[in-house]
């Protein structure tokens, strides 16, 4: 690689993290393996929840699914049957509360901005949900990051695991990388660099769509590039990929310096396609590093 | 109620109730991330409707609704598509927007 980087040992990337640990909607903890099993059992039994009626003079609980009627000046209550799961607030945080605990039949009332609002409860469900099992995992027919199927409720727990962790270490990517990159401008890119990152792509992207789609993509391009991209060749798509190249370039030498490597032989994201998704992995070891190390704290 | 609905039972099964029509692919990341999130979100509201619309088993639907990303949900209630948002979202954003759908 031959792009200079001019700040090189400039980079605090502890203060970055700081900054993002310091967002509201920072994820501070990776998620336990409890919380992890839950999210995997909603997820396979979804299909499988079946709402119950409740008997009669059952009080409603969290969690319960009521059928309201409900009066008032204001139309979102002012409806002759809505359907309300009790407790999340996303009919309304102000009555919801004062349902659970009543049963069909039962009416309750408040203001809701300064207006008053009636509430009857007209009917009381309660789901039920099995314990998930590996034919309904099949069923599924889910794949992992890897594009093989699930087939056990084990498999099903490590893809979320994978998932949940996917999503916690990107989202501290994002923001972090965003900040460092707008911090760090380059005026000038090496043209043999930009180059070299066209040629790379191409081998990888001709490779790609002849295995997954069979397509050559030396003699034609996909029908979906010509309408929304208005590229009708392998060449015109590369050149219009210009930008990319450009930012990831930046991005690999902002990675380098953050782990304290240097592009040469096995670490030029220049000479190995391959590179460019190595040091994000690093990088990403580095965040889950981090965020056990704040947990721990 | 989660169900897989190809493009030619999209309207019939969609016509009832309250439904997020969740535009995506078997190999986008992002999708497999909303995925988990709406999984919380229908288990936790058994009311609410999940249509998993593979854009890649039916191709007809990038046309009919012009999606250009994955992914992409409709908040939809009987039949009609009260809003619409592009890629993976957060718990609180995705109910704020079922809320206004269905209730507003």
């Amino acid at each position: 690689m031959n792009t200079v980087f001019p700040y090189e040992g400039q980079i605090d990337f502890g203060k970055y993290l700081d900054e993002y640990f310091q967002r509201e909607d920072a994820y501070r903890s990776l998620p336990g393996e409890e919380e992890l099993i839950e999210l995997a059992r909603k997820s396979i039994i979804r299909e499988q929840l079946v709402l119950l009626p409740l008997p009669e003079g059952t009080k409603a609980e969290a969690g319960d699914t009521a059928v309201l009627k409900t009066e008032s000046t204001l139309p979102k209550f002012n409806k002759e049957r809505v359907t309300v799961t009790l407790g999340r607030g996303l009919y309304s945080r102000e009555l919801e509360p004062l349902l659970i605990g009543k049963a069909v039949g039962e009416t309750v009332q408040t203001e809701i901005g300064g207006e008053p609002v009636r509430a009857t409860i007209l009917e009381l469900k309660r789901k039920q949900a099995p314990e998930p099992t590996d034919e309904m995992v099949v069923a599924l027919e889910q794949k992992d990051h890897t594009g093989n199927p699930l087939t056990t409720v084990a498999d099903y727990v490590n893809y979320v695991r994978e998932t949940k962790i996917n999503e916690i270490l990107g989202h501290v990517n994002y923001y972090t990388m965003s900040k460092i990159i707008e911090d760090y401008p380059l005026e000038s890119y090496d043209e043999d660099d930009i180059r070299v990152l066209g040629e790379l792509e191409r081998e990888s992207f001709i490779q790609m769509f002849a295995e997954k789609e069979g397509i050559d993509l030396t003699k034609e391009v996909p029908k979906g590039w010509e309408d929304d991209m208005h590229v009708h060749s392998l060449d015109e798509f590369i050149a219009m990929r210009r930008d990319w190249y450009k930012m990831k370039i930046q991005q690999s030498l902002i990675f380098l310096n953050i782990l304290g490597l240097k592009a040469e032989g096995r670490t030029d994201p220049c000479d190995h396609y391959e590179v460019m998704m190595e040091l994000q992995l690093k990088i990403f070891d580095l965040i889950r590093t981090e965020l056990e190390r704040r947990n721990e704290k | 109620m989660t169900k897989f609905v190809p493009e030619e039972e999209f309207d019939e099964v969609t016509k009832e109730g309250f439904w997020i029509a969740d535009f995506m692919t078997d190999h986008c990341g992002p999708c497999k991330m909303l995925d988990m999130v709406l999984s919380e979100i229908i288990y936790d509201n058994p009311e609410i409707n999940l249509a998993k619309c593979d854009i890649e088993k039916s191709p007809k639907y990038a046309e009919r609704f012009d999606i250009s990303g994955t992914p992409t949900i409709f908040f939809m209630m009987d039949g009609e598509i009260k809003s619409t948002m592009t890629g993976a979202q957060d718990r609180e954003t995705l109910e704020e927007a079922i809320s206004a759908a269905m209730y507003e």
